[in-house]
């Protein structure tokens, strides 16, 4: 078997080869290090990697199992993370230069979670400094590489897992999404990503950008694969008081029962110009869906306009009150781009602030009554462009950056704002060779049929399995 | 430049995370759809 072969697995294949004895977890985890160190570069994904630590407990997998011990569904299985996931006594440099050297004392309980699970850590990718930008530009780590045209964007802020996971350099990674930073990156890269729903999974030890808004949750190649991560992620941590009590049902167990019968909220009016390339794959998408036994509903959706102001005030309000003490000690080592998001946030009111927080309730239940009780799931598109390229993104090149930055993210902040869940899940390639995504928003906690209706949709095309184009 | 400056050791303390920090979960929990038919 080549390396080639055992990185084309998807990460559930890895799983169950490494469970079968099939593959052992050092030539996984080997094969993953030497693409990673051998790739990595070209995509600029890479931070740092845990060679030595990794392989160790690769092996200490294998003799487990050898002795008839698996420590969990991910036994053996090597995955690498965004740089802002803390591992105790580990640097952790979240993409900035103000941290360069950190390490902290205290370990995730997402990596936590995936190590009781039996994963294999192989160290940290790069990602948006403080992970404050749509983008993926950083110019202190270097911009990451889009694999599928190295012209393009990767997304941010979880630039560095998607290069990696979309170029078959690892199987699975880490993200975190507070306004679209799992969503769009994957939906650039022709990956699977979930937001979880708000209080789903433990964000606990990971970097805080605003925790009224931070989620953390899956980047893989199949739906398959995303619902085997999350179900190790998802439930109550006692070290983070937001996450519920409710129970985790089992992601995988539906992945095979199809849309029949479910109903798909379509937005009547979208309330922001989305590029006709792009309407175009959603139609297809929803023909996809309707074709295979789901009905489309139309409804009429609360604009999004007061959802994407009130999210972006709490964002940068509690981002700028977490900066204030490093921006005035370390203002010069922070990424202009990082500033132009950040530095706002110091002059917004405490009442706004107060005022977009307390909306935030009442906003959801009058979301869910005009389009979740009509409907299971909402179809909306990731981004109403294609994938632009990273001279087009650059902050300085653009007259208008703050606002088409905002247009970029336009249907995803909201989501967050709301907690509801969101996955994002391929969709097909625009005219520029990109791929693209769509968006299904689901009801709370209930990931279970966001997995189900994003499986039977990557069934009928197939979309999620093309791989881009080897380096 | 950065490492120059002394590096912060511990990240500051994140702000509230809420006005009621139990009251927005509550809400989609509320909103769940087997609580909510």
């Amino acid at each position: 078997v080549t390396a080639r072969e055992i990185l084309d697995l998807s990460l559930t294949e890895a799983a169950a080869a490494i469970a079968a004895r099939e593959l052992s977890s050092v030539e996984a985890t080997r094969a993953s290090l030497e693409a990673l160190e051998s790739q990595g570069p070209a995509y600029l994904a890479v931070a740092a990697l845990d060679a030595e630590r990794a392989l160790a407990d690769a092996a200490a997998c294998d003799a487990e199992l050898a002795r008839g011990h698996s420590r969990g569904p991910l036994h053996g299985v090597p995955l690498a993370h965004k740089d802002m996931f803390y591992r105790k006594g580990r640097v952790c440099e979240c993409g900035t230069a103000v941290r360069k050297g950190w390490v902290p004392a205290t370990t995730a309980t997402a990596l936590a979670r995936l190590d009781a699970a039996g994963a294999v850590d192989l160290g940290r990718l790069n990602m948006v400094e403080w992970a404050l930008g749509l983008t993926g530009h950083n110019a202190i780590t270097g911009t990451p590489r889009n694999p599928w045209n190295r012209d393009y964007i990767t997304g941010g802020s979880s630039s560095g897992p998607v290069a990696s996971v979309s170029a078959r350099l690892t199987y699975g990674s880490l993200g975190s999404d507070t306004g679209g930073s799992i969503r769009f990156p994957a939906a650039c890269t022709n990956l699977v990503g979930i937001k979880p729903t708000y209080g789903r999974v433990s964000r606990a030890n990971a970097m805080p950008l605003s925790p009224s808004l931070d989620h953390v949750g899956p980047l893989t190649r199949s739906v398959a694969d995303n619902a085997l991560m999350l179900q190790v992620l998802a439930g109550r941590d006692p070290l983070d008081p937001t996450t519920s009590h409710r129970e985790v049902p089992d992601y995988s167990a539906g992945l095979g029962s199809g849309v029949r019968g479910l109903r798909i909220a379509v937005p009547r009016t979208q309330g922001i110009a989305i590029d006709a390339e792009i309407q175009g794959l959603l139609d297809a998408a929803l023909s996809v869906l309707t074709g295979s036994g789901a009905s489309a509903v139309p409804v009429d959706m609360p604009s999004f306009v007061p959802l994407n102001v009130w999210r972006r005030q709490v964002m940068q309000a509690e981002a700028a009150a977490i900066h204030r003490p490093m921006l005035a000690s370390h203002r010069d080592a922070y990424n202009p781009t990082t500033l132009a998001r950040l530095e706002p946030g110091l002059d917004i009111a405490a009442v706004d602030y107060l005022e977009a927080l307390r909306q935030r309730g009442p906003t959801l239940d009058r979301f869910v009554a005009a389009v979740l009780d009509r409907a299971d799931l909402l179809l909306l598109p990731v981004m109403p462009t294609a994938v632009p390229r990273i001279d087009e993104t650059e902050i300085d090149a653009h007259p208008a950056w703050v606002e088409m930055i905002n247009r970029l993210g336009w249907f995803m902040g909201p989501v967050n704002y709301l907690g509801l869940p969101a996955i994002a899940v391929p969709m097909g390639f625009t005219a520029n060779g990109l791929p693209n995504a769509l968006q299904l928003i689901g009801r709370p906690f209930d990931e279970a049929t966001l997995l189900r209706a994003a499986a039977a949709y990557e069934r009928e095309t197939g979309f999620s399995r093309h791989a881009p184009p080897p380096k | 430049m950065a490492e120059e400056k002394d590096a912060p050791t511990e990240m500051p303390p994140a702000p509230p995370m809420e006005v009621e920090p139990a009251s927005f979960l509550e809400t989609l929990e509320r909103l769940a759809p087997e609580v909510r038919r």
